[in-house]
Formats: structure tokens, C-alpha cells, sequence
């Protein structure tokens, strides 16, 4: 039997948000109105806790359209998990959680 | 459009130039990446407010805020992201460290040993020697009932539940 994750509630927020399709930083950061010194160092601790993964776009689809790649990150299993167990412990977060981008 | 282009340029290019500073907080090694996703979503960003006509002063401003959480972000990449690996690795090069786990393999193969073959080495003893069994179901245990041949005894796979030791001194033999 595997112990609930304990996350903040700015983590099971962040963590709600990609869940939902939001995949890019800004776009966490638009979506929830946390500012950028507090999305991105959650992201990376969610990241080495294995709750997310980040991936780079294939770099020559973005030379192609003449932009920089991006970073885009998804829930992993353990994550998905993880906001299940953040929606019980918060249930508001239901609520404060942006209806899917996807 | 042609001065939504150069807004767009100047803007990116400050964004940037703050990125660029707080990456300098950065461990070296995570650096490049590190730009590059900054870089990337300040310039989407950036285009995202173009193509949508929004390029104003209000979001101007709060894109330059939010490209100072570079900085939070970049004190993070430094104090934390190696933070558990190093320290693991600064206990595990301890001298003392060292030794307890040589110690636990030296351990760790004794047990194997002595589980695997009942005994860690062959007995030494070749001589015939007599022990004496006491039968479990006598009441009266300080009878010694059987005297067996210990080579046999041993032979046959009899466990002791416990043992006594006799010695024998030259010219003075041990009586059964």
C-alpha cells in the first residue's frame, strides 16, 4: 500500500492545472495567477519528485515555424494519484481548478 | 504592425536580458536548458499578446514581472536541485561509511555461508571421540543412556540442543 503524497496546495494546484491541459509554465501561470517565482521552482520540484515529466517539442518542428522549442509538461501516474489525493485533502481545489484546455 | 513587431523585439529582448542575468545563479551544467525554457515562453508569450493585439503597456509590464521569477527560480536550481545528491554522496565518502560497508558485506557473506552449508567451515575433529545422548522422554536426564560415536552421530545428521566439552589430557584419559 503506497502513502498519499503531501503537497501544498500551490503544488496540488499547479499540479490540478497541468492535469487539465495547461502544459506550459506561462500558461500555469496565466491559468492559476501564481507568479513565475513560485510556478516554476514548483514545477521543478514536482518534476524531480516524479509527478511530472517535461518534454522539448521536436526542435525542428520549431525551426520550421521560425520560433524557439518549448518545455511542455504532463501529469505522470504517480501524479495523477497525487491530485486524487489532493482533491480529498482540498476539496475546494475542485472548484479553483480551470475546466480542460484539452 | 510594423511597430507591434519592434514592441514585440525590444520587449523580448529585455525579457531576455533578464533572463540572461539570473541565469548566471544557475549551476553550469543545467544552464543551457535552463535559458532555453525561459527563452521559449518569454518569446510565445510574447507573440501570443502580439497575434492577439494585447501588446499594452499593463501586459508589457506583467510580463517583465514575471520574467523576474527567473530569479527564485534560478536561487532554486542552485541551492536544490542537487542538493539530495550531494549530500548523499558527501555520507557515502566518509571513511566511516567506508568501513561499515565492508563490514556489512564481510557480515552479510558469513550468514550466507553458515545458511547455506549449516557450518562455515569442515570440522576439524577426525578422532573418535564418544558423546553421550540423553533420551528427551527419561525423566531423569543426568543418566547418560546412549554412548554413540560422534562421527557417526554426526553422520546420520543429529543437531545438538546443546553440548558439553571434555578434555582429555595426555596420560590422563577422559572416561566415557
Amino acid at each position: 500500500m503506497t502513502h498519499p503524497i503531501k503537497l501544498s496546495l500551490t503544488s496540488a494546484l499547479i499540479l490540478r492545472t497541468i492535469g487539465s491541459g495547461y502544459r506550459y509554465g506561462f500558461d500555469v501561470m496565466a491559468v492559476t495567477g501564481l507568479p513565475s517565482g513560485t510556478v516554476y521552482p514548483a514545477l521543478r520540484r514536482l518534476e524531480r519528485d516524479g509527478l511530472i515529466k517535461s518534454t522539448w517539442e521536436q526542435a525542428k518542428d520549431a525551426r520550421a515555424e521560425q520560433r524557439p522549442a518549448r518545455k511542455n509538461y504532463s501529469l505522470s501516474k504517480s501524479g495523477a494519484q497525487a491530485v486524487d489525493d489532493a482533491i480529498e485533502r482540498y476539496p475546494l481545489l475542485d472548484q479553483l481548478t480551470p475546466a480542460s484546455k484539452d | 504592425m510594423l511597430a507591434d513587431r519592434h514592441q514585440e523585439r525590444t520587449l523580448i529582448a529585455v525579457c531576455n536580458a533578464i533572463v540572461l542575468f539570473a541565469s548566471l545563479l544557475v549551476p553550469r551544467k543545467y544552464r543551457i536548458e535552463w535559458k532555453q525554457e525561459w527563452f521559449g515562453e518569454i518569446w510565445h508569450w510574447c507573440h501570443f499578446l502580439s497575434e492577439n493585439n494585447r501588446l499594452n503597456t499593463e501586459s508589457k509590464i506583467d510580463l517583465v514581472r514575471h520574467c523576474w521569477g527567473a530569479f527564485p527560480d534560478a536561487v532554486w536550481q542552485r541551492l536544490h536541485r542537487d542538493a539530495l545528491r550531494l549530500r548523499l554522496e558527501e555520507f557515502l565518502g566518509t571513511p566511516m561509511v567506508s568501513l561499515c560497508v565492508v563490514a556489512g558485506l564481510f557480515v552479510a557473506t558469513a550468514i550466507t555461508c553458515a545458511v547455506c552449508f549449516g557450518r562455515v567451515g569442515p570440522t576439524t575433529i577426525n578422532d573418535q571421540l564418544w558423546i553421550a545422548e540423553f533420551d528427551s522422554n527419561v525423566a531423569n536426564r543426568s543418566t547418560p543412556l546412549v554412548r554413540t560415536n560422534f562421527l557417526d552421530w554426526r553422520h546420520h545428521g543429529n543437531r545438538a540442543s546443546y553440548l558439553t566439552v571434555s578434555l582429555s589430557i595426555p596420560g590422563h584419559p577422559a572416561k566415557p
